[in-house]
This record gives C-alpha cells, structure tokens and sequence, in this order.
C-alpha cells in the first residue's frame, strides 16, 4: 500500500529507549489509519482499569495515508487515550502544522509510554529522535513553550506541548501546537504531565510514496473548485466558527448562564459582524486547506497593551462567554487567550466555571470554598481568577474545579448543576434544541462531544432539530463519517469539498488500492463499536448514555427553542438496536 | 520571469509547499518555497526565489554551478559541480537557497509555469 511508511516509532520515558516497529499493511486497511488505528492500537496494548495517570498508559498519535499529500483539508493529527477526565477512550485531534511533520518524518504512528523521572523533551527529527532534558522548560506557559522546543530543533519544527495546567494534572488540560491550535479535550495535557513530559518537537524531510499522481492532482483541483463554490467553506472563510453565533443564539440553544437559557441578550456585541468590525486583522489555514478559517484578532489586554490572538473559536467563545454572562470580545478573548497559555480546554473549563457560579449562587459552594469570590454572571474579573486558579490548582477551590465540574458536583451532592456527559463539558450547542445532537451527546464513547456527530448542518438545514423521531439513522450515518474523517486526518469543515465517495478515490489514488464508501462507512462503524466495547470493558453502561437532567426534565421558558426537552431513552433504543447492539448497548462478544 | 510575493496575505496553508513537492520529487526537505511563522500572527515570511536582477546567488558561487535559464530566467544549479558550500544561500536576500545533501537548492519556476503561483489560494504569489 503506497501512501504509508507502515512503521511506529515507540518512545519509553522509563528505560529512555525509542524504537521502531512496523505494523502489518492490514491494519490500515481495516482500520485506516489516524483515530481507527490508534484506537485499535491502543485496545491491543492497555489493560484493563488502567490510571490513565500512570507510567503504563500509554497515548498513541497517528496520521493517515492521505497526510502530507495534495489532498486538501487534510489537517489533523489524531491522538488516543485513555482520558483521567471520563475514564473512558479518548480521541483529540489537531490541526496546523503536527500531522505533516509526522507524516514526513517518516512515522505512522509515534507512541509514548512510561514515565520519565525528570522533566523532559522528546526531539524528533526524521528518524533520529532523543530524549532531553527539559527542567528549564517546565513552568512555562504554551507560548514561551512552543518557543524554546523549536529552538532546539530548528524553525522549521513543530512542536506540541503541555502547558502549567498539564504539569500539575488538571483533568482537563489541553495540548498546543504553534500559535493556535490544540488537541483540546479530554485531559491529554494531563498525560503529559504525569509522564514528565513538557512535550515533544518534530520535523520531516521524507516524502509520501503516491500511487496515482496524476488522478490525486485532478481530484485535488476538483476539490479546490467544490470547496470554492461551497456557501458554508466561503461563510467559514470569511468569518470563521463564529458565523455560528447569530444563528445559535437566534434559535434559541445557546448555551447562556450554565446552560439555564438558550438566548444571551448581549449576543450581537459578539457575534461575527461585531469581531469583523472591531478586532479582525487576518486569517490562518491549517496545513493543506484553502478553507482559511482561523481568524486572527487584535484586542486590548486588561493591562492596556495590544494582543494578537488567532480565535476566539465559536466553542471558545460560547462556553466562556454567554455561558458566564460574559457579552465582551475583548473580555472573552482574554479568557481564552489565559486557558491556551495555561493549557486548559476552553469547553470544559467555561463549564466548570458555570457550573460554579450556579453552585454559588445556590448555596451549594461552602463559604471556605467560594475564596472570597464574587461568583456571579457577568464579571470577567471572577472567571480569569478561577481560569487561573483552577490551572494552577490555587487553593481548595482551584483543586476541586481542577477535576472537572462532574467529580466537583459528586462531591457537593448536586450534580445536577454540572452540564456534562460521562464527565466531558457539553459543547456550545443545547440539546434542547437540537435532539439528535443530543443523541450524539450521550452516546459517542468520548462523552459529550458534538465532533463525534456534528448534526447541526443537517438538522438546522432541514429545520428538525426539534424532532426526536426519525433522528437515529441520521445520526449514526454522521458519526460513522465522522469517525471516518478522523482517521483520514480530514478536518470536518473541509468535508464540504470532499464527501465519502470522493475520500474513497482520494485514498485509491495515494494507496493504490481499491476503496468504496461502504468500505469506508463498515471501518466507521467498526471504530464506534470497537470505542464501545473498550468503554464497556472499562466499566460504562447503558446508565451512562445519558444527558444532565435539565435537559431531559425542565424546558427552556423563551426563545425559540422554548417548550422542549430531549426524549432521550427511545432514541437510545433505536440507537443500539440500529447499531447492531443488545438492548443495554452492549455488542456481540465475537472478537476483533 | 520572476515571482512577486506580498506576504501579509500568507495564510500558512502550504499548499504551495505542497505542489511544490508534487512537481518535483516528493522529498519535504527538497521543497523550493518555505513558509515560516513570523513574530507577528499577520502573513508568514514566504522564503522563495524572486529571480533578481542581481543574481546574488550566481555572484556567490565560487565554482560558477549557478547559472540564470535562458527561457525561464531561474536560477539553475548544475548539481554535478556543486560543492554544497553556502555561499550562494548565504548570499541570497531572501533566504530562498537551501543546502540540502551538500546541494544547492534553488527554485526552478517548474520550467515557466510554476504550480505554488497557480494554487495559492490567498493570490500571494504573482508573477511578472
């Protein structure tokens, strides 16, 4: 098969050893490559009930056959774990620069595993990688981080690192690469962390064995005029995630005030017209995409001097802003400016703060614990102290939310405050108005992620998103896709320019070997289910496909997503049955 | 012809780097366009051959291995008398020569129609 060098590059911190491996071709064509194969790799090599803290975990990071071509939109790095956040499987991915430099470095996979005694480095440039020590580095924020480990590999490296929070285990701390992009969820900061390692840098000068040429450079124009006729690519282009912020919030499931509301009254301060306006000052692709959606901003800091960030990303920007109460972009960018320099996942950090200020508020917060904080809505003094206690794990409070809203709300018995999903913070779009992206909330292995099953395209298109009939083929048949494009590395934006049928010839094109889409929709499925057995080995039931009782009990009062809940449990049946699932989710037990 | 570059426009794609590999020989360290982060998160530097008027490069080389195409007006390196000294990238303004394998490596305009002009998306690349 061209397209892949077919070897691992294994790296142990314990004995300090790196090795090479190579794996049968078979495995990329059953399980592709990027989030299929490590997944698989990863249920071949971790036992049971394993910490996901300890030197035995281990954290696979895999790209595709496709990396590193012509092919566009091909962004990503995948990463797998087991997440200290769920307790569950785990996959991240990145975009910018990191899934090219793994690619031309000449590895499929690289896997890290053990623990290193000291703060350490891991170098890799092309096959010659070592092990460094890094005690001047640990401390640093992502930035200066990013920095010093390309310095000791050339500019021309890439570099993935673990911020402050990642060192001190925060359950949900964050990886960075370059100036703005993230493996964000999960807590695979914390892997790091707990294995001594600040991070890693890498650089590639190998090339990709391609079978057709000719064919992959046709279909690439092809690929380039579809996403330039593409309304949602030329949305994106211009204004990035944020376009989504008037059409959320107008429907009404914007998650507002720890998700009590769905619609922010401040909502055109900040909604893409407003940044285009006021902070725009230019755009960023990631390796291989003429899409352009990044957006670069430039606002004042509270100390008066100007920044340059590239995002607020719509997630970003809706978990830490209506979400606290927060109706400012300056405000807002700074908040997510703190959570990447400190190394925090955006999405679960603004639900731990929501959920704080509604415990507060509630008087379920002990006076001890509330640090004589003004926990209310609105005040953005509040949320950087909480971003920065909660990262730096300052205090009884800043521990407490440093494991997460779920653990923190188990422990102060009201865990119906803590919007999440087997732990994971819900993402910026309210299942109450949009049921089959609720569906996708409670039954994708990762927790409530909404790029396991990114319905809202089809749902909002077709005007559905209130129904719950006839909702589960639709939602399993974009998982699957989903799960797909993981594992070619292809960023879910750029599928406008590329469906599955046109990914099947893409592949053909640089493996040499037949695909079809019913090939390609089997391995996504196989992957949900393979996700699904390793949860289940882990200890998850049917109990846990579920959503935070607000939203399966107490409808939104106003707003056009007002009167509703999800009716989640025939759903769910449906669900496992189409699945090819027991009634309690469980697949068949023949092996795999 | 020669390449014009504004790279405030650079969106970091590489898709140039990208077809620049594709007509050539694949090698990611052999590609002839680099793109590299700048201090700033506006454009990225855009190290590639602009076929000066002075040819500092070809001033440079102490063994004449550089010569400008009569039909393309590129740089072109004979690699066979080459000694991979750096003199040339040393020389070159816009950090567009690289020694790769003890071999200068210089832009080819693709032999007059050059793939990373055609496929930027952003139009940082123009030709004149």
């Amino acid at each position: 098969m061209r397209g892949i060098s077919g070897r691992i590059l294994r790296v142990n911190l314990s004995s300090g050893v790196a090795s090479s491996e190579s794996l049968p071709v078979d495995v990329w064509r059953n399980w592709l490559g990027g989030r299929g194969l490590a997944t698989w790799l990863w249920s071949k090599e971790n036992p049971l009930h394993l910490d996901p803290l300890s030197p035995q975990a281990k954290i696979y990071f895999a790209v595709s056959p496709l990396v590193g071509t012509l092919t566009p939109g091909i962004g990503k790095a995948a990463a797998v774990f087991k997440s200290p956040l769920t307790g569950g499987i785990f996959v991240s991915l990145c975009g910018g620069d990191i899934g090219s430099a793994i690619k031309f470095s000449g590895w499929d996979v690289i896997v890290i595993e053990g623990r290193s005694d000291k703060p350490v480095v891991l170098l890799i440039d092309d096959e010659r990688v070592s092990i460094r020590d890094a005690s001047s580095t640990w401390g640093m924020e992502v930035t200066e981080a990013d920095r010093a480990l390309r310095s000791m590999l050339g500019e021309d490296s890439v570099a993935v690192v673990a911020g402050p929070a990642g060192e001190k285990l925060v359950r949900f701390a964050s990886l960075h690469s370059g100036r703005g992009r993230e493996f964000g969820r999960g807590g695979i900061g914390a892997i790091f962390g707990s294995k001594n390692l600040k991070g890693f840098a890498i650089r590639g000068g190998g090339r990709v064995s391609i079978a057709d040429s000719q064919k992959l450079e046709a279909l690439t124009i092809e690929a380039y005029q579809r996403m330039e006729e593409s309304e949602k690519a030329q949305i994106r282009r211009r204004w990035g995630t944020p376009e989504l912020v008037a059409t959320i919030n107008e429907l009404g499931f914007w998650p507002t005030r720890n998700f009590s509301e769905g619609y922010f009254e401040e909502g055109s301060k900040i909604d893409a017209g407003a940044i285009e306006k006021s902070v725009l000052i230019a755009h960023r692709s990631c390796f291989s995409c003429p899409i352009r959606c990044g957006k670069v901003i430039r606002y004042s800091h509270p100390d008066g001097s100007s920044v340059e960030l590239e995002g607020p990303e719509f997630e970003s920007l809706s978990l830490l802003g209506p979400n606290l109460g927060l109706g400012s972009i300056e405000k807002i960018a700074e908040a997510s400016r703190l959570c990447d320099e400190l190394g925090v996942d955006t999405i679960s950090m603004g639900g731990v703060i929501g959920f704080v200020i509604e415990a507060g508020k509630k008087g379920k917060l002990p006076i001890e614990l509330k640090a004589g904080l003004n926990l209310e809505f609105g005040d953005e003094k509040t949320v950087f102290k909480l971003i920065q206690m909660t990262a730096l794990k300052e205090g009884a409070l800043g521990e407490k939310m440093a494991m997460g809203s779920r653990a923190f709300a188990e422990e102060l018995g009201c865990e119906e405050l803590s919007m999440d999903v087997k732990g994971l913070g819900i993402p910026a779009y309210d299942p109450r108005g949009i049921k089959g992206l609720g569906l996708n909330y409670a039954t994708s292995a990762s927790g409530a992620s909404h790029m396991r099953g990114p319905t809202m395209p089809i749902e909002i298109g077709e005007n559905t998103r209130l129904d719950d009939r006839d909702k589960v083929p639709m939602v399993i048949s974009v998982q699957v896709n989903m799960a797909v494009a993981d594992s070619v590395c292809l960023c879910s934006t750029a599928r406008v320019g590329i469906n599955i049928h046109q990914l099947a010839q893409f592949l053909y094109a640089v493996t040499g070997e037949s695909w079809t889409a019913g090939r390609l929709e089997e391995i996504g499925k196989n992957i949900l289910t393979l996700e699904r057995k390793i949860n289940i080995r882990e200890g998850f039931s049917e109990v846990d496909d579920t959503l935070p009782l607000r939203m399966l009990s107490e409808p939104f009062k106003k707003g056009a997503s007002a009167g509703s809940v999800v009716n989640l449990e025939p759903m769910k049946k449906e669900y496992y049955r189409l699945m090819g699932w027991d009634e309690k989710g469980v697949p068949p037990l023949e092996d795999k | 012809m020669k390449i014009n570059v504004e790279d405030n426009k650079c969106s970091g794609c590489q898709i140039c780097v990208l077809w620049c590999l594709h007509r050539h020989d694949g090698f990611r360290r052999l590609a002839r366009i680099h793109i590299i982060e700048k201090e700033s998160l506006v454009g990225r530097s855009v190290q590639v051959c602009r076929q000066c008027e002075e040819r500092y490069c070809v001033e440079a080389c102490p063994v004449e291995a550089i010569v400008v195409d009569d039909g393309t007006g590129a740089s072109r390196v004979d690699a066979s008398a080459c000694t991979g000294c750096g003199e040339c990238a040393q020389a070159c303004p816009y950090g567009a020569v690289r020694i790769v394998d003890s071999i200068a490596v210089i832009c080819d305009l693709c032999g007059g129609n050059p793939a990373c002009v055609k496929y930027c998306p952003e139009k940082v690349l123009t030709i004149s």
